[in-house]
């Protein structure tokens, strides 16, 4: 599902990542930890966001250095994302937070309550749906921006320090919810330094030192 | 496939412009609220300017008016020798009409010239008693085509007229006429330079004011598009902002500009009243305004929206 051949990232002449070359298979669950500044962030800004400096990415069959800028936004559609500051509107509700990523996608309006109330209620959400981001807890947040993540049906879900701003129940919480995710057959990339809950998840682990791939 | 260039969407769903239209009008709307200050400012710089620019066109269309008013009436009067045969005079009638030049004649005899002169003088009529001869010569008043209205045109005419057999000498205005053209070129110069400065002011300052609309929710974007949303689905709403400004804009520069106009139009005496008046259509003129306030709003935001949106 994701192929990295001999990639590097730099940023003003500064590498950020050094000939990392890896694959992850669909439906696989893969940690990228490391400590900070080892490039985390950076390998997943680069599965949908960035491309790479030198190398080759392959994404669902698509070279990510040769997608056009006309293409990125259709590219983008398949991959979910999970941030550690949730990146939500907080002047929309939580239903139109996750309404807005199938809108975008032209999807018409009975389909897209459809898909927000079964994707709201299977998170435990549906009836925060009115709420506004800011009233919610930080876990509420967290599930909310997974929640319209998985709105699009991603095949792929990426999540960088996704449990960075809870406290450890809900982080625990929110890994469990990935995992049954990832049981569903999305693949999780999830980027983080919480070296306890890569233990208790027996997953692969790509581990990140100064850029390069140590394990 | 896993990445479908087409259909543009995920499974289940069908396109429709009408539902993308109905959105970006509804965040359009949202952006206004959100952003209430900033659309006034915008809103009110494009009224301001606008009305300045519409009193500038009143004004010059106005002066412009006054000037034509007097060009059309620069005549050239061909003096006619005395004892002319009737053959001869019918020639040179012909002749001069036929000119291209020439928009029309009139003749002035002998007699008419003496009498109009005598109506002149009034109450002084004294100073002609003893006077038993007519010195005035009969003449030709010709007036000028447009086209030729100017100093080369006017010359070139005087030049043909005057190897003219039977005429005897041809006047004109010519100083008055040279000073008239060369400050119509003036307003016109000034008008083109002034008219300008205000336009690209009014886009620059209506393009920062949606760079910082742009700024100020710089956080939804880059969420919109992380989720996939193309730059047309981004800007859309910020773009139809611009001419709705624009729209509002014209709006409240045609209030400003009819208040005012009634105004000056109470106050100023009525020989004056065709300097305020406008010569061209109300209609035509606030439909101008308008059509350049939406003009400005899409230039305005066009210009701000160029910039390539980001993923910080």
């Amino acid at each position: 599902m994701i192929n990295m051949f001999h990639v590097y990232k730099n940023y003003d002449g500064i590498s950020a990542l050094t000939d990392v070359t890896l694959k992850i298979d669909k439906g696989e669950f893969v940690f990228v930890t490391g400590a900070s500044g080892a490039g985390k962030s950076t390998l997943i800004r680069l599965m949908f966001i960035e491309k790479p400096t030198q190398g080759q990415i392959i994404i669902g069959g698509k070279n990510t250095a040769r997608i056009s800028e006309r293409d990125i936004p259709f590219f983008r559609r398949k991959i979910g994302f999970v941030f550690q500051d949730f990146k939500l509107l907080n002047n929309k509700t939580v239903f139109d937070n996750i309404a807005l990523a199938l809108r975008i996608t032209g999807m018409d309006s009975h389909s897209i309550n459809k898909r927000v109330l079964k994707v709201l209620s299977y998170l435990g959400l549906r009836h925060k749906a009115n709420f506004k981001p800011l009233t919610l807890s930080s876990g509420e947040q967290q599930r909310v921006a997974i929640a319209r993540a998985l709105a699009k049906e991603p095949t792929i879900l990426l999540a960088d320090e996704p449990t960075g701003n809870l406290d450890p129940e809900r982080a625990l919480d929110i890994m469990n919810l990935f995992n049954e995710i990832s049981a569903r057959g999305t693949t999780m990339v999830v980027a983080t330094h919480d070296k306890s809950l890569i233990d208790r998840f027996n997953k692969r682990t790509i581990l990140l030192d100064k850029g390069r791939v140590v394990n | 496939m896993f990445f479908p260039r087409t259909p543009n969407c995920l499974n289940g769903c069908n396109l429709n412009y009408l539902r993308w239209f109905v959105h970006f009008i509804s965040e359009t709307l949202q952006n206004i609220r959100s952003n209430l200050a900033i659309f006034i400012v915008t809103t009110v710089t494009i009224a301001i300017s606008l009305a300045i620019c519409g009193l500038f066109v009143g004004f010059f269309v106005n002066l412009s008016g006054i000037l034509s008013n007097m060009g059309s009436q620069i005549q050239v009067v061909a003096y006619l020798k005395d004892g002319l045969s009737q053959d001869a005079f019918l020639n040179i009638r012909k002749e001069i009409t036929s000119m291209p030049e020439v928009e029309g004649l009139e003749y002035i005899s002998k007699e008419k010239a003496f009498t109009i002169f005598k109506e002149g003088l009034k109450g002084q009529k004294g100073i002609l008693e003893g006077l038993n001869i007519n010195p005035f010569p009969a003449s030709l008043e010709i007036r000028v085509k447009t086209l030729f209205r100017s100093s080369q045109g006017i010359k070139g005419l005087i030049s043909k007229l005057k190897i003219m057999n039977g005429v005897e000498d041809v006047q004109y205005g010519q100083e008055w006429v040279e000073r008239l053209f060369v400050l119509i070129r003036f307003v016109e110069g000034f008008a083109l330079i002034i008219g300008s400065f205000i336009l690209i002011a009014t886009v620059f300052i209506v393009s920062n004011t949606i760079r910082l609309s742009l700024y100020a929710r710089r956080e939804e974007i880059e969420i919109l598009s992380l989720m996939g949303a193309t730059n047309i689905f981004i800007k859309a709403p910020f773009f139809i902002e611009g001419i709705l400004e624009g729209f509002l804009g014209a709006g409240i520069s045609i209030g400003l500009l009819y208040t005012g106009r009634y105004f000056l139009i109470l106050k100023t005496p009525l020989a004056f009243g065709h300097l305020v008046d406008l010569p061209i259509s109300t209609i035509y003129f606030s439909l101008g305004l308008i059509a350049g306030g939406i003009i400005l709003g899409i230039l305005g935001s066009s210009i701000s929206l160029k910039q390539k949106l980001e993923i910080r």
